[in-house]
C-alpha cells in the first residue's frame, strides 16, 4: 500500500528564442544561449547525472523548446559554445593563482571546478550534443521532455487556424527529430490558451498541457478539484494548472528564497572588477566591460554594490539546503490539507517555473533543486514526485471542462503581449500568415527552387511569431534588438513573396536567407494548406 | 536599420543587408481588412486598412457625395452563440472612429463572442459598411456558475478549494515578479551598449507592471490608457513634448500610451509650419493619476 497523500509535478520551462547570426563574427545577444548553458542546461543535467550515481529516483518535466533544440544542435553555436567555455575555464585557472590565500579562493576554486565539470559532461559524456543528455533520462523514465509552439508563438493573437495548427505541427515534428519519438505534453508558449487550440494538440497526439491557474479555475463547468487534479478539454487532452502557493514561495518579491543574502550577487561580476588588460581577452572583441558569469560576491543585504561581501559557497549551500527543506515541509502541508478536503483522489500539486531562473538568476537554484530531490526521495512520504503522464495513467478519468482564454503574463490574459508598445507587430504577422496559406494553396507541393523558397517563407513566419520579441518590447529591455528581429523576419518574409508571385526568385538571396535562418532543416510549408 | 545591433562586430553588408536596408516595413498591403484580436475579458484590438478602390466602388454605387457628411464608426456586434449572417446579431453598438488611427481598442462586456465592422452611417441612417473582421470570444475571467451534478463537492468545502487554488489572487500579475526578474536578466546585457532611447512617443514610460496592494481581503486596481489623437496642416511639424512625431499622408497622428501610478502627464502639442518656424499652433492635453 502507498502511504503517499499527494503528488508533486516540478515543471522547467526551458526556453530561449533562436538567436543565432554567422554573418557576424561574435554576436552579444548570442551570449545568451551560452550563459544558460553553463548556468542552467548543464547543471541541472549534473544534478541529474547525481541523484542517477546516488540512486536516488526522481521525476521532472522539462520543456525543451523547438528554437533550444535547435540552437542545441546546430555546428555553429556548439563551435562557439566550446570557444566561450573554454575561455571561461582559461581565466577559472588564473584565478586559482590570482586568488591563492585570499578571502576569493574558495569561490575561484568553485567556478574552476564546475566549469571543468561542465566541460567534462559536454563533451566526455554527450560528445558535444546536450540533448543527448537529456534523452537519456527521458529514456530511463525520470524525466519526460515536452515540447512547446514552434518558435514560442503566442497562439491566442494568431488568427488563422492554419497558423496555429502550424506551430503545432512543426513542433511536434521537430520533437520526432530530436527525441525519437512523438511528444506527450507540450507547453503552449506563455501558456497562452484560446478556444479551440486543444483540437490541433489532440491531431498530433499530445495528451496533456499546462496552464495558469486561473484557466481552469474560470472553466465551464467548475473544476470540482480546482487547480489540484487535471481536467480534459472538451477534445480530451488534459490541462494542469498551475499552483500559485508553491510559486509564490519561490519568487515572492518579499520572502522569496532567491534573495537571501548569503547567496551570489547576480550585479557584481568580474567583467567590471578585474584589470582591464587581464579581463580583456574574456570580454567581447569590442573591448566594452559587460558581465562575464564570474561573481564573487554575496547579496550581502541591501548595500551598494561596493559595499558587497565576498562570497562563500559552503555558505551559500547550506542555505539552499535549508530552502529546499523549507519548500518540502510547506508541500508536505499543503497536501496533507489538500487531502483532508479531496477525499476521492490524491491531489497534485504542479509547480511551474522558467528553467533559466535556476542556475541563471538564481545561482544557488540548481543546489536547491538538489537538495529538493534528495530530501523528498530520503526524508519524508507524504509526497510523491510524479510527471503528468504517470498521474494520468493512474487517474485516467478526470472531469470535462471548457477551460477559459488565460496566459501566466501578467494580469493574466494578452496584455503583455499586446499593448500600446508592440500592437502594431500584429498587422505584419497576421498578414504574412494569410500570404503564406495563400502561397500554399497556390503552389501545392513544389520542388526545386520554388520548394525551397517556400520553405523559407514558413521560417521566416514562424520567427516572427516568436512571442518573445513582443515581450522584450513590453519590458523595454532588449528593444532595439527584438523590434529589429521582428521587422527583418517580415521583410525576409515580404521579399520572398514577391519573388514567388512574380515569378522571380533571386537564388542567392534564398541562400543567403537559407544560411542566416536556418531553423527548422526539414520545414514543409505544405503544413499552411 | 543601423547595425549597432552586434556591438562588436565589423558591419559586413551583405545582399541581404543591402537588399532589407531599401525599404522599412510595408506601410500598407493594399487590401481592404480588418482584424480583431482579444486582450483580456473586457478589451479587444481591431486594425484595419482600407484602401481607395473601397472608398471609389461605393462612391460609384451611391453617389460622388456620399460620404460627405457620413459618421465613421467601429460597430461592434454581439454574436454569442449566432452564426453571424449580418442581421441576426444579439445587440450591436457604434464607436466613433478616425480612420486614420488604423487601429483601436474596443472595450465590451466579458465573456461573450464579436465581431466589427467599419463603416459609415449616412444621415438618413444608412450604414455602409468598408469592411468585416474575423470574429472573437472574450473570456468571463469569473469561477463559472456551472456545476456538473457528477462532479460535485460540497459547497463550504468548494470554498476551500477555491482559495487553496489562489481564487484571490488571479490576473493579479501572479508571474509579474518573473517579468521583472526577466527585465533585469537582460537589462544586464544592455550595460556598455549605446543605447538610443527610442523617440517613438508610443513608448513613453514603459507599463508599470505593478502588483495591487493585496491588503487582506481587498484590493483594486485600475489602469488608464491615454490616447492622443489629430491631424494637422501638410505644411507643418508636430511636436509633442517637445519630440517629433511622424504624421501620416495627410496630416493625421495617433498615439497611445499607459498612464502609470503617481504620475502626472503634461503634454504641450505643438505644430510648427515647416518653413516659416513663427507660425505655430498649441494644444496642451493634461491627466494625473493619484493613488491613496
Amino acid at each position: 500500500m502507498e502511504q503517499e497523500k499527494g503528488y508533486l509535478s516540478l515543471v522547467l520551462h526551458a526556453h530561449l528564442p533562436f538567436i543565432r547570426h554567422p554573418e557576424y563574427p561574435d554576436f552579444l545577444e548570442e551570449d545568451w544561449f551560452f550563459e544558460a548553458m553553463v548556468e542552467t542546461y548543464l547543471p541541472l543535467l549534473n544534478v541529474y547525472e547525481n541523484l542517477t550515481a546516488q540512486g536516488v529516483d526522481f521525476r521532472v518535466t522539462m520543456s525543451l523548446t523547438p528554437p533550444l533544440c535547435e540552437m542545441m544542435s546546430d555546428e555553429l553555436l556548439i563551435q562557439r559554445f566550446r570557444h566561450y567555455l573554454n575561455q571561461r575555464i582559461e581565466l577559472s585557472e588564473k584565478e586559482l593563482e590570482r586568488t591563492k590565500n585570499t578571502e576569493f579562493a574558495y569561490v575561484a576554486k568553485m567556478y574552476h571546478d564546475k566549469f571543468h565539470r561542465y566541460r567534462e559532461l559536454f563533451e566526455n559524456y554527450y560528445h558535444g550534443r546536450i540533448l543527448e543528455g537529456f534523452k537519456k533520462f527521458q529514456n530511463m523514465g525520470k524525466l519526460e521532455i515536452i515540447t512547446c509552439c514552434a518558435t514560442h508563438g503566442y497562439l491566442p493573437l494568431q488568427v488563422q487556424d492554419q497558423s496555429i495548427k502550424a506551430q503545432i505541427k512543426i513542433a511536434a515534428n521537430n520533437y520526432r527529430k530530436h527525441f525519437g519519438r512523438s511528444p506527450r505534453g507540450i507547453w503552449l508558449a506563455e501558456c497562452a490558451y484560446n478556444y479551440g487550440v486543444d483540437k490541433y494538440l489532440k491531431e498530433e497526439g499530445i495528451r496533456f498541457f499546462f496552464m495558469e491557474s486561473h484557466g481552469v479555475m474560470h472553466g465551464v463547468p467548475r473544476p470540482k478539484y480546482g487547480i489540484y487534479a487535471p481536467v480534459y478539454t472538451p477534445q480530451g487532452v488534459a490541462a494542469f494548472a498551475r499552483d500559485m502557493e508553491s510559486a509564490q514561495q519561490v519568487w515572492s518579491a518579499e520572502s522569496g528564497y532567491p534573495g537571501d543574502p548569503r547567496y551570489r550577487e547576480f550585479y557584481r561580476d568580474l567583467g567590471y572588477d578585474l584589470d582591464y588588460d587581464y579581463v580583456k581577452n574574456y570580454l567581447h572583441s569590442d573591448g566594452v566591460r559587460r558581465n562575464i558569469g564570474m561573481k564573487y560576491y554575496k547579496i550581502t543585504g541591501k548595500v551598494a554594490l561596493n559595499q558587497k561581501q565576498p562570497y562563500y559557497p559552503s555558505d551559500a549551500l547550506d542555505v539552499a539546503a535549508s530552502h529546499a527543506g523549507n519548500f518540502m515541509f510547506n508541500r508536505q502541508k499543503q497536501v496533507e490539507y489538500l487531502s483532508s478536503i479531496i477525499t476521492d483522489r490524491k491531489p497534485l500539486v504542479v509547480s511551474m517555473y522558467d528553467a533559466e531562473l535556476y542556475g541563471h538568476w538564481w545561482y544557488e537554484g540548481i543546489d536547491f533543486l538538489e537538495f529538493l530531490f534528495k530530501k523528498i526521495y530520503y526524508d519524508q512520504k507524504d509526497i510523491k514526485l510524479i510527471t503528468p503522464f504517470e498521474y494520468l495513467e493512474r487517474y485516467p478519468v478526470n472531469q470535462v471542462v471548457q477551460p477559459s482564454p488565460s496566459s501566466w503574463g501578467d494580469k493574466g490574459y494578452n496584455d503583455v503581449w499586446l499593448n500600446s508598445g508592440n500592437d502594431w507587430i500584429y498587422r505584419h504577422l497576421i498578414k504574412a500568415a494569410e500570404r503564406m496559406i495563400e502561397l500554399a494553396n497556390r503552389f501545392p507541393n513544389a520542388g526545386g527552387v520554388l520548394g525551397r523558397a517556400l520553405n523559407q517563407c514558413a521560417r521566416e513566419l514562424v520567427l516572427m511569431q516568436s512571442s518573445d520579441w513582443a515581450f522584450l518590447m513590453t519590458v523595454g529591455t532588449a528593444k532595439e534588438y527584438s523590434t529589429k528581429r521582428t521587422k527583418d523576419h517580415v521583410k525576409r518574409f515580404t521579399a520572398l513573396y514577391e519573388m514567388i508571385v512574380g515569378n522571380r526568385i533571386d537564388e542567392n538571396y534564398l541562400k543567403e536567407l537559407e544560411w542566416k535562418d536556418n531553423i527548422f532543416q526539414d520545414i514543409d510549408y505544405n503544413v499552411y494548406r | 536599420m543601423d547595425e549597432k545591433l552586434s556591438s562588436a562586430a565589423v558591419i559586413k553588408i551583405d545582399t541581404a543587408a543591402a537588399r532589407e536596408a531599401q525599404y522599412d516595413l510595408p506601410q500598407s498591403y493594399g487590401k481592404t481588412e480588418s482584424f480583431l484580436l482579444p486582450k483580456d475579458p473586457n478589451w479587444m484590438f481591431l486594425f484595419w486598412e482600407i484602401v481607395n478602390e473601397t472608398f471609389e466602388q461605393i462612391k460609384d454605387k451611391k453617389g460622388q457625395n456620399v460620404f460627405d457628411n457620413a459618421r465613421m464608426v467601429i460597430r461592434v456586434y454581439d454574436i454569442t452563440d449566432k452564426d453571424f449572417d449580418g442581421t441576426n446579431a444579439n445587440s450591436y453598438f457604434d464607436v466613433p472612429v478616425v480612420l486614420d488611427a488604423r487601429s483601436w481598442y474596443l472595450q465590451v462586456p466579458s465573456g461573450r463572442t464579436y465581431i466589427c465592422d467599419i463603416g459609415a452611417i449616412l444621415p438618413n441612417g444608412e450604414f455602409i459598411i468598408l469592411t468585416r473582421s474575423n470574429k472573437t470570444t472574450v473570456p468571463t475571467g469569473q469561477i463559472s456558475n456551472i456545476i456538473d451534478e457528477k462532479w460535485m463537492m460540497v459547497e463550504g468545502e468548494y470554498e476551500k478549494i477555491l482559495k487553496m487554488s489562489g481564487a484571490d489572487m488571479f490576473g493579479t500579475g501572479a508571474s509579474e515578479r518573473l517579468q521583472h526578474i526577466f527585465a533585469q536578466r537582460w537589462k544586464a546585457f544592455e550595460i556598455g551598449r549605446d543605447s538610443n532611447p527610442s523617440s517613438h512617443i508610443s513608448s513613453w514610460g514603459s507599463h508599470t507592471l505593478h502588483k495591487p496592494q493585496t491588503d487582506e481581503d481587498i484590493w483594486l486596481k485600475a489602469a488608464c490608457e491615454i490616447i492622443i489623437y489629430g491631424q494637422a496642416s501638410k505644411n507643418a511639424d508636430v511636436y509633442i513634448k517637445g519630440e517629433k512625431i511622424d504624421l501620416n499622408e495627410d496630416g493625421g497622428f495617433y498615439f497611445r500610451f499607459p498612464l502609470n501610478a503617481g504620475q502626472n502627464v503634461d503634454m504641450p502639442i505643438k505644430a510648427q509650419h515647416k518653413t516659416k518656424e513663427e507660425k505655430q499652433r498649441f494644444i496642451t492635453i493634461r491627466a494625473k493619476r493619484e493613488e491613496a
